[in-house]
């Protein structure tokens, strides 16, 4: 037997003696993982081991160690166990009345997994004393027969080659290129749009005025791939509409944002009074409407001084 | 130099699996893998630029069959060694997962999607289960895949999007697993397991929504694989991981029935279902079958009580939530046997093209086609007594049986209500009829590779090649309507089209302005951006809180029914949106706010709708304020209750104001 051929087998050999303990070690060092900042990298790091440490330990509970399932149906059973214990620690914590954070579930998952590992590794013991004195040296052959018909031994059972791996690299990184290529090649139709909107403080009711009028901020913001020409204006509106002020011309270019401001003077009555602001494009068509494309935001006023005994 | 045994038998595998899957082969693989998905790109890329185009489709079908054909064509190749075989299923299941990924790899698109966006927000920025879901009320007593993604989230720092994109990669990969274990654990061998996969993959809900951020996407993974372990709990003898596997399969089934409820049932019924066909003697005598049939039944109904148990304690809302779908079919197959009831013209307003639509409707005829001919063969091997008396033929019976219940849903298709309750079993049906097509397709395979001549061989392979492609086509066409399918322009009220920059950046404005949990009053295309991004509290209309009549009064009429205004103000509802869209376009779903809106809201007369022309009252009611408008979109505060705000009725102010503008 060869010195590699030695090691290797020794190294088997103390992994079967305790492999419970073994893959806690990376759920124990996830934490250092905080300190990858690139989330792709830390997912790659993080990802199996949340997802494959509580759920090969589930198994390990459930099975003994000659009836526990290998290859696809192992890893597979693992990832969504794992992903089932997101949901039962969840709940765990919620009924314990703990929030629900990373740091929370990290500890929860913790537990847990030390629990299960804590109850392997005694069955381990119970079902294998020999394991508790020196450990012989194995070899890896696990006596599987490919033309059984067994599930025990069948595809899904049996510890996958190289080739699975191959095949995983290579359909994420078709799937990470086809991303890439509609994201970085495709074109797609521009997105024209313009907002008006009231900035300013939020006003729950009809706005006060004093004596000295109040100015109002707005805001225009222009999505547009070319230069458009607006007019901007104000008036008083009711049954009818007289103007308040207005109207100016404006040219706003691609992306712009305007603040404006409308100042409305004190009204001589108490009564109330709505100020509509418009702003209309020049040369552009509402494709519904037929008529110049138009945005208006409008607010209610009145001078708490004046009496209100004319009003309605 | 000597090798030890295990390294010779391991020299002769590589060697043996070279010869089975040389080179070339590899290279073949690739190229076309490569070719296709650049062919699906690039379907996609004419997709976004226009509202639907025959070539869209072709590029589109042409890269999927490009992508699937050459995979399938080695994983029923019988030199196939199982390694390989194992490997390509993998691949497939990856690049199955393809469509969907592009279709919106940057944010939710499908209603779906969107509440289960804000269910795994809200898991995050509380740290709470059971939130209240305005857009999906159900979904917040189902928190399996809300708190998983949660967990990915503060574990790896993805936003919520990429870590449900993680997830639910794994999900695939493990459905398309799973059904080749199913397969393989009742007995098939690897070479039809694995062709049941592929067959399953022909299903409806198996590109687009079995891939979609959605409990259904987790569910039907574990769903699978509590079938594969209660499967093995059957074959299993006593003492010899039956208990092991029984354990397994009620550790999964609790974790499906905290993801979903459909799913849950659908998982007891087939349980159900086989539990029942090792019950009858005719199927499953053999050595000890009563206890085999106890063990199906004590799983059976101990995942019963863990479903009754949830929905009682914790979700139990999913009854009525349900039961309309159970009900409204039945009633309405009733009323058409009775001819006092319509039914409804599939693919009425569809984008799709007619080769597809074409191909929906032989899809099933392939598939009605196969299972007489899977039913055949099983009958053969009970006649030449392959398959005897015992587990495995119960085994076969119950899912041969639960995928024959595929057909006579096809009819409920038909009928408005129903319609989505039968596509949406067909995930969990298909799960039996693979199981029951495979040994057809295999048979079929077997008997072309037998043809004397070369050339009948190829023609009869590009023939059953053709098959599959209409299959391929025509199962996803029979699903979801182009328009969640493929990217496009905007479309007025079609869901996974209706999101645009503009209607993001109302919503991001919005919630800047006023801050999240608001109650507004809103169309569903705005509510579901509103509901999950924003995570304001969308209205939930209904006939008895009909919030459409604010949209559909003329100008002047008082707001019927009288109580409307006084509720809306009692619940504290704060906004009004409105899309102008609405008066001139009738939404692609057929739905403006939810299910059960007059009708009168779907009927479009001279290029306008029933809105036309009272929309712009909201510009002059006193209770409104309008506090934003883009292109298409208004938003309007309300100031409720109604009162007299003592309006000048005498004259306008003449005094100036003023207006500045800075950049």
């Amino acid at each position: 037997m060869t010195n590699t051929r030695y090691s290797r087998a020794k190294i088997f050999a103390a992994w079967r003696y305790a492999w419970p303990f073994w893959v806690l070690v990376p759920l124990f060092v996830l934490p250092v993982a905080n300190f990858i900042h690139i989330e792709y990298v830390r997912t790659l790091i993080v990802a199996p081991v949340l997802l494959l440490v509580p759920g090969s330990l589930t198994i390990g509970v459930l099975f003994e160690a000659d009836r526990r399932p290998r290859g696809a149906t192992f890893t597979c059973c693992s990832a969504l166990l794992g992903v089932a214990w997101f949901g039962f620690t969840s709940l765990i914590l919620y009924v314990s009345k703990f929030l629900i954070t990373a740091v929370s579930t990290y500890w929860c998952l913790l537990v847990v997994s030390v629990l299960l590992a804590l109850i392997v590794q005694a069955r381990m013991l119970r079902d294998n004393p020999a394991l508790n004195q020196r450990v012989e040296l194995e070899t890896d052959d696990d006596g599987s027969d490919f033309d059984s018909v067994d599930p025990d031994k069948g595809t899904w059972h049996q510890r996958a080659g190289y080739q699975v791996p191959i095949a995983l690299i290579a359909g994420l990184s078709l799937l990470g290129g086809a991303v890439y290529a509609l994201d970085h090649v495709s074109s797609s139709n521009p997105d024209n749009f313009t907002w008006i909107a009231w900035t300013g403080p939020k006003p729950t009711q009809v706005l006060n005025i004093g004596s000295s009028g109040r100015n109002l901020p707005f805001e225009i913001v222009h999505h547009q791939q070319g230069e458009t020409e607006f007019k901007l204006n104000a008036e008083w509106a009711g049954n009818s509409s007289r103007p308040l002020a207005g109207p100016l011309s404006l040219t706003l270019g691609p992306d712009q944002t305007l603040r404006g401001n409308v100042f409305i003077p004190s009204p001589a009555t108490g009564c109330v009074y709505r100020i509509v602001v418009a702003l209309t494009a020049v040369h552009q068509i509402d494709q519904f409407t037929k008529s110049p494309e138009s945005w208006t935001i409008n607010i209610d006023v009145r001078n708490p001084a004046k009496t209100a005994d004319d009003c309605q | 130099m000597s090798s030890s045994p295990q390294e010779r038998v391991s020299q002769n595998h590589r060697r043996s699996d070279y010869q089975r899957f040389p080179v070339h082969a590899v290279l073949l693989v690739a190229i076309c893998e490569v070719a296709g998905m650049a062919a699906v790109v690039h379907g996609y890329q004419i997709g976004k630029t226009t509202l639907s185009d025959d070539s869209e489709f072709a590029w589109f079908w042409i890269g999927m069959i490009l992508i699937e054909l050459p995979l399938i064509g080695f994983v029923a190749r019988g030199s196939t060694s199982r390694a390989v075989r194992l490997a390509l299923l993998t691949l497939f299941a990856l690049v199955t997962y393809a469509p969907k990924l592009l279709r919106n790899p940057s944010s939710p698109v499908y209603s779906d999607e969107f509440a289960h966006w804000r269910a795994a927000e809200e898991i995050i920025k509380t740290g709470a289960l059971f939130h209240p879901n305005p857009l999906i009320t159900i979904i917040s007593r189902y928190p399996g895949l809300g708190s998983a993604t949660a967990v990915m989230v503060n574990a790896t720092g993805l936003t919520i999007w990429q870590a449900a994109i993680v997830l639910l990669i794994i999900f695939h990969v493990a459905l398309v697993l799973g059904i080749a274990a199913i397969a393989e654990s009742i007995g098939l061998s690897d070479r039809t397991s694995s062709i049941a996969a592929i067959v399953y993959s022909l299903n409806s809900s198996f590109l687009y929504f079995d891939t979609e951020y959605a409990y259904e996407s987790m569910a039907i993974a574990l769903l699978v694989w509590t079938l594969v372990a209660y499967i093995r709990t059957i074959r299993s003898q006593p003492g010899q991981g039956r208990a092991s596997w029984g354990g397994l399969t009620v550790v999964l089934a609790a974790a499906t029935i905290i993801t979903h409820h459909l799913s849950s049932i659908a998982l007891l019924l087939t349980m159900s279902f086989i539990a029942i066909a090792l019950s009858v003697s005719g199927f499953a005598r053999e050595d000890d079958w009563r206890r085999t049939a106890g063990v199906a039944w004590l799983l059976t109904l101990t995942s019963t009580v863990m479903l009754c148990l949830w929905i009682f304690l914790v979700a139990p809302g999913t009854v009525a939530y349900l039961s309309p779908y159970f009900g409204g079919g039945l009633s309405e197959l009733l009323k058409f046997l009775g001819s006092s009831g319509g039914s409804r013209q599939l693919f009425t307003a569809s984008l799709s093209p007619a080769w597809e639509q074409k191909s929906a409707y032989l899809s099933t005829i392939i598939a009605l086609i196969m299972a007489l001919g899977g039913v055949l063969l099983i009958r053969g091997q009970i006649r030449n007594k392959k398959l005897p008396s015992g587990r495995q033929r119960a085994l076969t019976f119950a899912f041969a049986l639960s995928g024959l219940v595929y057909f006579p849903s096809t009819v409920f298709i038909l009928f408005p209500f129903s319609a989505e309750g039968a596509r949406r079993s067909w995930a969990f049906t298909w799960i039996g009829l693979c199981i029951l097509i495979a040994p057809a397709a295999i048979w079929l395979l077997d008997w072309v590779r037998a043809r004397k001549h070369q050339w009948q061989r190829v023609i009869m392979r590009s023939g059953l090649g053709g098959v599959f492609a209409v299959a391929l086509v025509g199962g996803t066409a029979a699903g979801l309507d182009a328009s969640y399918r493929f990217p496009g322009p905007f479309l007025y009220g079609s869901d996974a089209r209706a999101v645009t920059p503009e209607l993001i950046a109302m919503d991001a404005w919005f919630a800047a302005r006023f801050g999240t949990g608001n109650n507004i009053i809103a169309e569903r295309d705005i509510g579901l951006i509103l509901g999950s991004f924003g995570l304001q509290n969308p209205s939930e209309p209904s006939s008895g809180f009909p919030v459409w009549n604010l949209y559909l009064e003329k100008p002047g009429a008082p707001i019927e029914p009288p109580y409307l205004l006084s509720e809306l103000s009692a619940s504290n509802y704060s906004f009004l949106i409105v899309d102008q869209r609405m008066a001139y376009e009738l939404p692609e779903v057929g739905v403006t706010f939810a299910n059960g809106e007059p009708s009168s809201m779907h009927i479009l007369h001279r290029g306008k709708t029933v809105f036309y022309g009272n929309l712009s009252k909201f510009n002059d009611e006193s209770w409104m304020i309008k506090v934003y408008q883009s292109d298409n979109y208004s938003i309007y505060r309300l100031e409720l209750p109604v009162g007299t705000k003592g309006y000048s009725q005498v004259r306008l102010p003449t005094s100036k104001g003023k207006l500045s503008v800075s950049p």
